[in-house]
């Protein structure tokens, strides 16, 4: 009996582990940026065989209330890398990093009007941090296992500096938000 | 059942207890590919550890290295094929497929064949895989379509990746070689991708050879994922390698 227990746990493992694999689809979190009053996230499904779709999407904590934000099409197929909570919006920078990363691209999405502007790009396909400044986003860039400081002014756009910013590694998979902690899995589809 | 379990039980213990193998017990075969490359500096490097640990890969090169009138990356070319490894074309420039016209996309597939078509077996990796992924937005699968019909057009076949490395990332690198041995459990196995132009790539690769096979998987060449190459003459070996792999 006690074998036939043994077996059956054994078997329940593997068949976990297959569950696990291949071309099951995953949804993760890429970025964060969060004040004492709004949540902005960067979330990335993935599915083999198919483009990766990534998303935006914003959490005002006191309403709790949630929207999804789809990326303009010239941003498809892009991930969120870095999200920075602006005054009126967000500071987005996305790059492709499917085979091979790009230049990451610098968008502001207006909550007023809903709109991507684009700002420009990083001229850094390897970028080891984004950090943010007032009015400028702040890159250390590898390249040839040297690094070089490069500044992207933001024009007049204005980045909250004491939002809690990241960049998980590797991905977060839940959250906790709010001054609750409520944590959010991605799994359950609640964005 | 009891009788069953008992037959079956030592087995599956095995597996799950076997050192270095995936947690189903199993080991894969996986085959190893470069892209961007050839690189004057990190593909003689890289091509010196294949030697080495007697590896055979695939390097998908980018037609615009053959643009400065250099014997070089020629040079490089034939030290590829006279080792053993296949090259594919990675296209002319590092484009996204999806995002030039059609006109653009076909010189930028077919711009190769006239630099390099000699060296070329009729494999093709698309920059960033662009165009050979499915897509939800039927505007952008009509897209994909259209790049995936100039490549088979061009002759070639498109040939993908199971196993990411992320070697490019100074992030997602530091990873390396476990998200790397974790992936082809998860894939259980396939096509590897890493890049010779990273100086990383070359410093590490022989590290990462030989976790793949302290894992218990297998180095295998291409032609035993892409059909199609098994059926085509192998490489023309120009001088015999010193350590001959048998396909």
């Amino acid at each position: 009996m006690k074998f036939l227990i043994l077996f059956v746990s054994i078997l329940m493992t593997s068949t976990l582990a297959q569950a696990a694999k291949k071309n099951l689809a995953k949804d993760s979190f890429t970025a964060w940026s969060e004040t004492p009053s709004e949540i902005w996230l960067g979330i990335l499904k993935t599915e083999k065989g198919y483009e990766p779709e990534a998303r935006l999407a914003h959490y005002e904590i006191s309403s709790m209330s949630k929207k999804s934000i789809a990326l303009p099409r010239e941003l498809q197929g892009r991930e969120v890398i870095r999200v920075f909570t602006a005054t009126d919006g967000a500071v987005v920078v996305t790059q492709q990093r499917v085979e091979q990363g790009d230049k990451p691209l610098v968008n502001f999405y207006s909550k007023k009007t809903s709109a991507w502007t684009p700002l420009g790009e990083i001229p850094c396909e390897s970028p080891l941090k984004i950090e943010a400044e007032s009015t400028a986003l702040n890159t250390t860039c590898e390249r040839d296992a040297l690094t070089t400081e490069l500044r992207f002014p933001l024009k007049q756009h204005k980045v909250d500096v004491k939002a809690k910013s990241l960049r998980p590694i590797p991905s977060l998979e839940t959250l906790e938000l709010g001054q609750d902690k409520k944590p959010i899995r991605l799994e359950a589809r609640s964005l | 059942m009891t009788a069953i379990a008992i037959t079956l039980f030592p087995t599956l213990l095995f597996a799950q207890l076997r050192p270095g193998a995936c947690p189903d017990g199993k080991t894969y075969k996986v085959a190893l590919t470069l892209d961007d490359g050839p690189n004057p500096i990190y593909t003689p490097k890289i091509l010196d550890v294949l030697k080495r640990q007697n590896v055979k890969a695939t390097f998908f090169v980018l037609g615009e290295r053959f643009e400065s009138g250099s014997r070089v990356p020629y040079q490089l070319l034939d030290r590829i094929k006279a080792e053993g490894h296949l090259i594919g074309s990675h296209t002319q420039v590092h484009h996204a497929h999806t995002k030039l016209s059609p006109a653009e996309a076909k010189k930028n597939i077919e711009r190769p064949k006239d630099l390099i078509g000699s060296y070329l077996s009729p494999i093709l990796r698309l920059p960033y895989g662009d165009g050979s992924f499915k897509s939800r937005d039927p505007d952008k699968q009509k897209k994909n379509d259209t790049v995936m019909s100039l490549v088979k057009n061009a002759g070639y076949e498109h040939v993908g990746w199971d196993i990411d490395t992320n070697d490019w990332d100074p992030q997602q690198r530091r990873l390396m070689p476990g998200s790397m041995l974790k992936e082809i459990c998860d894939q259980e196995g396939g096509i590897v991708l890493m890049h010779d132009i990273q100086s990383n790539t070359a410093a590490n690769i022989e590290s990462w050879i030989k976790a793949i096979r302290a894992a218990g998987h297998e180095i295998v060449g291409l032609e035993n994922f892409v059909p199609r190459l098994a059926k085509t003459a192998p490489p023309r070996i120009i001088a015999t390698p010193i350590h001959q792999e048998g396909h």
